[in-house]
Protein backbone atom coordinates (compact mmCIF):
# COMPACT_ATOMS: atom_id res chain seq x y z
CA UNK A 1 0.00 0.00 0.00
CA UNK A 2 1.45 3.33 -1.06
CA UNK A 3 1.55 6.36 1.19
CA UNK A 4 -0.43 9.09 -0.52
CA UNK A 5 0.73 12.63 0.19
CA UNK A 6 -0.62 15.89 -1.24
CA UNK A 7 1.68 18.91 -1.40
CA UNK A 8 -0.40 22.05 -1.17
CA UNK A 9 -0.15 25.68 -0.10
CA UNK A 10 -3.06 27.88 -1.14
CA UNK A 11 -0.80 30.63 -2.35
CA UNK A 12 0.87 30.19 -5.71
CA UNK A 13 4.60 30.46 -6.21
CA UNK A 14 5.74 29.27 -2.77
CA UNK A 15 7.38 26.12 -4.17
CA UNK A 16 4.82 23.31 -4.17
CA UNK A 17 6.06 21.84 -7.45
CA UNK A 18 9.69 22.16 -6.38
CA UNK A 19 8.96 20.49 -3.04
CA UNK A 20 6.99 17.73 -4.78
CA UNK A 21 9.78 17.04 -7.27
CA UNK A 22 12.65 17.27 -4.78
CA UNK A 23 10.88 15.24 -2.11
CA UNK A 24 10.12 12.59 -4.71
CA UNK A 25 13.75 12.63 -5.81
CA UNK A 26 15.02 12.28 -2.24
CA UNK A 27 12.70 9.35 -1.53
CA UNK A 28 13.73 7.70 -4.80
CA UNK A 29 17.39 8.14 -3.86
CA UNK A 30 16.55 6.25 -0.66
CA UNK A 31 15.35 3.35 -2.78
CA UNK A 32 11.60 3.98 -2.56
CA UNK A 33 9.39 3.63 -5.61
CA UNK A 34 7.74 7.00 -6.06
CA UNK A 35 5.17 8.39 -8.47
CA UNK A 36 4.48 12.10 -8.67
CA UNK A 37 1.04 13.14 -9.93
CA UNK A 38 0.72 16.59 -11.43
CA UNK A 39 -2.78 17.60 -10.35
CA UNK A 40 -2.39 21.16 -11.65
CA UNK A 41 -4.59 20.83 -14.71
CA UNK A 42 -3.78 23.39 -17.37
CA UNK A 43 -0.93 25.12 -15.51
CA UNK A 44 1.25 22.04 -15.08
CA UNK A 45 4.99 22.36 -14.48
CA UNK A 46 6.14 19.17 -12.82
CA UNK A 47 7.39 17.82 -16.15
CA UNK A 48 9.43 20.98 -16.76
CA UNK A 49 11.00 20.99 -13.29
CA UNK A 50 12.17 17.41 -13.83
CA UNK A 51 13.21 18.00 -17.44
CA UNK A 52 10.93 15.35 -18.88
CA UNK A 53 8.66 17.65 -20.90
CA UNK A 54 9.79 16.05 -24.17
CA UNK A 55 9.08 12.54 -22.88
CA UNK A 56 5.38 13.14 -22.20
CA UNK A 57 3.15 11.19 -24.58
CA UNK A 58 0.00 10.54 -22.54
CA UNK A 59 -1.37 12.44 -19.58
CA UNK A 60 -3.96 12.02 -16.83
CA UNK A 61 -6.84 12.95 -19.13
CA UNK A 62 -5.81 10.22 -21.60
CA UNK A 63 -5.90 7.71 -18.74
CA UNK A 64 -9.38 8.84 -17.66
CA UNK A 65 -10.65 8.68 -21.26
CA UNK A 66 -9.13 5.17 -21.54
CA UNK A 67 -6.95 6.22 -24.49
CA UNK A 68 -4.04 4.50 -22.77
CA UNK A 69 -3.24 2.32 -19.78
CA UNK A 70 -1.96 4.13 -16.74
CA UNK A 71 1.49 2.56 -17.05
CA UNK A 72 1.80 3.98 -20.56
CA UNK A 73 1.23 7.47 -19.23
CA UNK A 74 3.94 7.25 -16.56
CA UNK A 75 7.23 8.96 -17.43
CA UNK A 76 10.42 7.79 -15.75
CA UNK A 77 12.91 10.37 -14.44
CA UNK A 78 16.22 10.57 -16.29
CA UNK A 79 18.43 10.26 -13.21
CA UNK A 80 16.32 8.13 -10.86
CA UNK A 81 14.88 4.86 -12.14
CA UNK A 82 12.57 4.63 -9.11
CA UNK A 83 10.92 7.99 -9.79
CA UNK A 84 7.94 8.32 -12.13
CA UNK A 85 5.62 11.15 -13.12
CA UNK A 86 1.99 11.06 -14.19
CA UNK A 87 1.77 14.28 -16.22
CA UNK A 88 -1.13 16.66 -16.05
CA UNK A 89 -3.45 17.53 -18.93
CA UNK A 90 -2.10 20.50 -20.82
CA UNK A 91 -5.45 22.02 -21.65
CA UNK A 92 -7.64 23.79 -19.16
CA UNK A 93 -9.74 21.80 -16.76
CA UNK A 94 -11.92 19.06 -18.22
CA UNK A 95 -15.22 18.05 -16.58
CA UNK A 96 -14.05 14.44 -16.90
CA UNK A 97 -11.34 14.97 -14.31
CA UNK A 98 -13.64 14.59 -11.32
CA UNK A 99 -12.56 13.91 -7.76
CA UNK A 100 -13.77 10.31 -8.11
CA UNK A 101 -11.83 9.78 -11.34
CA UNK A 102 -8.74 11.23 -9.66
CA UNK A 103 -9.18 8.94 -6.64
CA UNK A 104 -9.54 5.96 -8.98
CA UNK A 105 -6.24 6.80 -10.62
CA UNK A 106 -4.49 7.17 -7.27
CA UNK A 107 -5.94 3.83 -6.12
CA UNK A 108 -4.76 2.10 -9.27
CA UNK A 109 -1.18 3.25 -8.58
CA UNK A 110 -1.33 2.06 -4.99
CA UNK A 111 0.08 -1.43 -5.45
CA UNK A 112 3.00 -0.41 -7.69
CA UNK A 113 4.57 2.30 -5.56
CA UNK A 114 5.74 3.09 -2.04
CA UNK A 115 4.77 6.75 -2.33
CA UNK A 116 2.20 8.67 -4.37
CA UNK A 117 2.92 12.38 -4.12
CA UNK A 118 0.31 14.77 -5.52
CA UNK A 119 1.29 18.24 -6.68
CA UNK A 120 -1.78 20.32 -5.80
CA UNK A 121 -2.73 23.41 -7.84
CA UNK A 122 -2.70 26.83 -6.21
CA UNK A 123 -5.95 28.13 -4.76
CA UNK A 124 -8.70 26.47 -2.76
CA UNK A 125 -11.28 25.72 -5.45
CA UNK A 126 -12.20 22.47 -7.24
CA UNK A 127 -8.63 21.63 -8.19
CA UNK A 128 -7.55 21.79 -4.56
CA UNK A 129 -10.38 19.56 -3.36
CA UNK A 130 -9.80 17.10 -6.18
CA UNK A 131 -6.11 16.79 -5.31
CA UNK A 132 -6.67 16.49 -1.56
CA UNK A 133 -9.40 13.88 -1.98
CA UNK A 134 -6.80 11.42 -3.27
CA UNK A 135 -4.45 11.83 -0.31
CA UNK A 136 -4.04 10.47 3.22
CA UNK A 137 -1.44 12.99 4.37
CA UNK A 138 -0.74 16.60 3.52
CA UNK A 139 2.32 18.80 3.40
CA UNK A 140 1.43 22.48 3.42
CA UNK A 141 4.17 24.62 1.93
CA UNK A 142 4.63 28.22 2.97
CA UNK A 143 7.31 30.87 2.81
CA UNK A 144 7.97 33.30 5.67
CA UNK A 145 5.84 36.03 4.05
CA UNK A 146 2.62 37.13 5.77
CA UNK A 147 0.45 36.48 2.71
CA UNK A 148 1.75 32.93 2.27
CA UNK A 149 1.22 32.19 5.98
CA UNK A 150 -2.29 33.58 5.79
CA UNK A 151 -3.16 31.34 2.84
CA UNK A 152 -1.52 28.33 4.51
CA UNK A 153 -3.72 28.94 7.56
CA UNK A 154 -6.83 28.81 5.38
CA UNK A 155 -5.59 25.59 3.80
CA UNK A 156 -5.02 24.00 7.21
CA UNK A 157 -8.59 24.93 8.14
CA UNK A 158 -9.90 23.30 4.97
CA UNK A 159 -7.78 20.19 5.45
CA UNK A 160 -9.46 19.75 8.83
CA UNK A 161 -12.57 18.71 6.91
CA UNK A 162 -10.78 15.72 5.37
CA UNK A 163 -9.85 12.60 7.29
CA UNK A 164 -6.11 12.95 6.81
CA UNK A 165 -3.71 11.16 9.11
CA UNK A 166 -1.44 14.21 9.25
CA UNK A 167 -1.05 17.74 7.91
CA UNK A 168 2.45 19.10 8.38
CA UNK A 169 4.23 22.28 7.49
CA UNK A 170 7.11 22.81 5.10
CA UNK A 171 8.74 26.23 5.40
CA UNK A 172 10.36 27.03 2.07
CA UNK A 173 12.78 29.75 0.96
CA UNK A 174 13.89 30.67 4.44
CA UNK A 175 16.90 32.92 4.87
CA UNK A 176 18.73 31.84 8.03
CA UNK A 177 20.90 34.98 7.94
CA UNK A 178 17.80 37.19 8.02
CA UNK A 179 16.25 35.07 10.76
CA UNK A 180 19.40 35.52 12.88
CA UNK A 181 19.26 39.30 12.35
CA UNK A 182 15.61 39.35 13.36
CA UNK A 183 14.43 40.41 9.90
CA UNK A 184 12.49 37.29 9.01
CA UNK A 185 10.17 34.98 10.92
CA UNK A 186 11.72 31.65 11.83
CA UNK A 187 10.19 28.26 11.13
CA UNK A 188 9.35 28.04 14.83
CA UNK A 189 7.45 31.35 14.71
CA UNK A 190 5.47 30.16 11.70
CA UNK A 191 4.78 26.78 13.28
CA UNK A 192 3.38 28.49 16.39
CA UNK A 193 1.23 30.85 14.34
CA UNK A 194 -0.22 28.05 12.26
CA UNK A 195 -0.26 25.54 15.14
CA UNK A 196 1.19 22.92 12.82
CA UNK A 197 4.30 20.73 13.20
CA UNK A 198 7.23 21.42 10.91
CA UNK A 199 8.24 18.55 8.64
CA UNK A 200 10.87 20.45 6.66
CA UNK A 201 12.79 23.73 6.51
CA UNK A 202 14.15 24.50 3.05
CA UNK A 203 16.63 27.37 2.77
CA UNK A 204 16.60 29.91 -0.02
CA UNK A 205 19.03 28.49 -2.55
CA UNK A 206 20.01 29.83 -5.98
CA UNK A 207 20.74 26.24 -7.03
CA UNK A 208 17.01 25.50 -7.13
CA UNK A 209 16.29 27.89 -9.98
CA UNK A 210 19.64 27.09 -11.60
CA UNK A 211 18.94 23.35 -11.76
CA UNK A 212 15.30 23.94 -12.66
CA UNK A 213 16.54 25.82 -15.72
CA UNK A 214 18.25 22.68 -16.95
CA UNK A 215 15.50 20.35 -15.79
CA UNK A 216 17.37 18.67 -12.96
CA UNK A 217 16.91 18.46 -9.22
CA UNK A 218 19.51 20.33 -7.11
CA UNK A 219 22.34 18.23 -5.70
CA UNK A 220 25.21 18.94 -3.28
CA UNK A 221 23.59 22.08 -1.94
CA UNK A 222 21.89 23.34 1.21
CA UNK A 223 18.45 22.85 -0.29
CA UNK A 224 19.25 19.30 -1.46
CA UNK A 225 20.30 18.38 2.10
CA UNK A 226 17.12 19.96 3.44
CA UNK A 227 15.03 17.89 1.04
CA UNK A 228 16.73 14.74 2.31
CA UNK A 229 15.79 15.87 5.82
CA UNK A 230 12.21 16.32 4.64
CA UNK A 231 12.20 12.86 3.08
CA UNK A 232 13.41 11.39 6.35
CA UNK A 233 10.72 13.29 8.26
CA UNK A 234 8.11 11.89 5.91
CA UNK A 235 9.50 8.34 6.21
CA UNK A 236 9.83 8.27 9.97
CA UNK A 237 7.04 10.63 10.98
CA UNK A 238 9.53 12.46 13.20
CA UNK A 239 10.91 15.90 12.32
CA UNK A 240 14.46 15.49 11.04
CA UNK A 241 16.08 18.85 10.64
CA UNK A 242 19.76 18.82 9.78
CA UNK A 243 20.18 15.09 9.29
CA UNK A 244 20.01 14.99 5.52
CA UNK A 245 23.56 13.79 5.03
CA UNK A 246 23.19 10.71 7.23
CA UNK A 247 19.84 9.87 5.64
CA UNK A 248 21.50 9.81 2.25
CA UNK A 249 24.19 7.43 3.49
CA UNK A 250 21.49 5.21 4.93
CA UNK A 251 19.70 5.29 1.64
CA UNK A 252 22.67 3.75 -0.22
CA UNK A 253 22.82 0.97 2.32
CA UNK A 254 19.09 0.66 2.12
CA UNK A 255 19.40 0.25 -1.62
CA UNK A 256 21.92 -2.59 -1.25
CA UNK A 257 19.62 -4.28 1.22
CA UNK A 258 16.78 -4.06 -1.21
CA UNK A 259 18.84 -5.51 -4.08
CA UNK A 260 19.99 -8.51 -2.05
CA UNK A 261 16.64 -9.11 -0.29
CA UNK B 1 12.96 38.03 19.67
CA UNK B 2 13.97 41.24 17.92
CA UNK B 3 11.37 44.01 17.63
CA UNK B 4 10.92 43.79 13.86
CA UNK B 5 10.18 40.06 13.92
CA UNK B 6 8.01 40.56 17.00
CA UNK B 7 5.93 43.10 15.07
CA UNK B 8 5.72 40.73 12.09
CA UNK B 9 4.53 37.86 14.27
CA UNK B 10 1.97 40.04 16.06
CA UNK B 11 0.63 41.45 12.80
CA UNK B 12 0.40 37.99 11.23
CA UNK B 13 -1.34 36.65 14.32
CA UNK B 14 -3.93 39.44 14.19
CA UNK B 15 -4.58 38.75 10.52
CA UNK B 16 -5.07 35.02 11.15
CA UNK B 17 -7.44 35.67 14.08
CA UNK B 18 -9.39 38.23 12.10
CA UNK B 19 -9.81 35.77 9.22
CA UNK B 20 -11.05 33.04 11.54
CA UNK B 21 -13.51 35.18 13.49
CA UNK B 22 -14.95 37.07 10.52
CA UNK B 23 -18.61 37.76 11.25
CA UNK B 24 -21.11 35.92 9.03
CA UNK B 25 -23.18 37.74 6.41
CA UNK B 26 -26.20 39.49 7.92
CA UNK B 27 -24.65 39.61 11.36
CA UNK B 28 -24.53 43.43 11.38
CA UNK B 29 -28.14 43.63 10.11
CA UNK B 30 -29.25 41.32 12.90
CA UNK B 31 -27.55 43.45 15.58
CA UNK B 32 -28.93 46.64 14.03
CA UNK B 33 -32.46 45.25 14.14
CA UNK B 34 -32.08 44.19 17.79
CA UNK B 35 -30.55 47.57 18.76
CA UNK B 36 -33.41 49.40 17.01
CA UNK B 37 -35.99 47.36 18.89
CA UNK B 38 -34.29 48.12 22.21
CA UNK B 39 -33.85 51.86 21.55
CA UNK B 40 -37.44 52.23 20.29
CA UNK B 41 -38.58 51.50 23.84
CA UNK B 42 -37.00 54.78 24.96
CA UNK B 43 -36.70 57.04 21.91
CA UNK B 44 -38.57 57.92 18.79
CA UNK B 45 -35.84 57.02 16.34
CA UNK B 46 -35.17 58.70 12.99
CA UNK B 47 -35.79 56.09 10.32
CA UNK B 48 -32.71 54.38 8.85
CA UNK B 49 -30.38 56.45 11.04
CA UNK B 50 -29.09 53.57 13.15
CA UNK B 51 -25.57 52.43 12.24
CA UNK B 52 -23.53 49.54 13.61
CA UNK B 53 -19.78 49.36 13.17
CA UNK B 54 -17.79 46.28 14.20
CA UNK B 55 -14.02 46.42 14.01
CA UNK B 56 -11.41 43.95 15.09
CA UNK B 57 -8.44 45.65 16.74
CA UNK B 58 -5.60 44.32 18.84
CA UNK B 59 -7.40 41.06 19.59
CA UNK B 60 -10.75 42.65 20.54
CA UNK B 61 -14.01 43.51 18.79
CA UNK B 62 -14.90 47.22 18.96
CA UNK B 63 -18.65 47.67 18.51
CA UNK B 64 -19.98 51.17 17.88
CA UNK B 65 -23.73 51.86 17.75
CA UNK B 66 -24.94 55.28 16.57
CA UNK B 67 -28.55 56.32 16.28
CA UNK B 68 -30.61 59.51 15.96
CA UNK B 69 -33.89 60.18 17.68
CA UNK B 70 -36.55 62.92 17.47
CA UNK B 71 -37.46 62.73 21.11
CA UNK B 72 -37.47 60.68 24.24
CA UNK B 73 -40.55 58.54 24.82
CA UNK B 74 -42.61 59.13 27.90
CA UNK B 75 -41.66 56.15 30.05
CA UNK B 76 -44.23 56.88 32.75
CA UNK B 77 -44.45 55.25 36.16
CA UNK B 78 -45.99 51.91 36.74
CA UNK B 79 -47.47 50.41 39.88
CA UNK B 80 -44.62 47.90 40.06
Amino acid sequence: MARKIVVTSGKGGVGKTTVTACLGGALADAGRKVVLIDADIGLNNLDVVLGIENKVVYDILDVIKCRCRIKQALVRDFDRPELFVLPSAKLSDSPLITAQAFRNIVSSLDKYFDYVIIDCPAGIDNGFHRAVSGAEQALVVTTPSVSAIRDADKVFNLLGGYSLSSADLVVNRIRHDMVRRGEMMSAGDISRLLRAPVAGIIPEDDNVSLYSGIGRLPVNSASATAFYDLARSVETGQPCLGEGASYRRESLFGRLKRIFR
Amino acid sequence: MKKLVKDMVLRTRNILISDKTMAPEGFEQMIKSDCNALLENYFELCPSATEIQIEFKDGFYEITVTAKAFQVRNCGKSAL
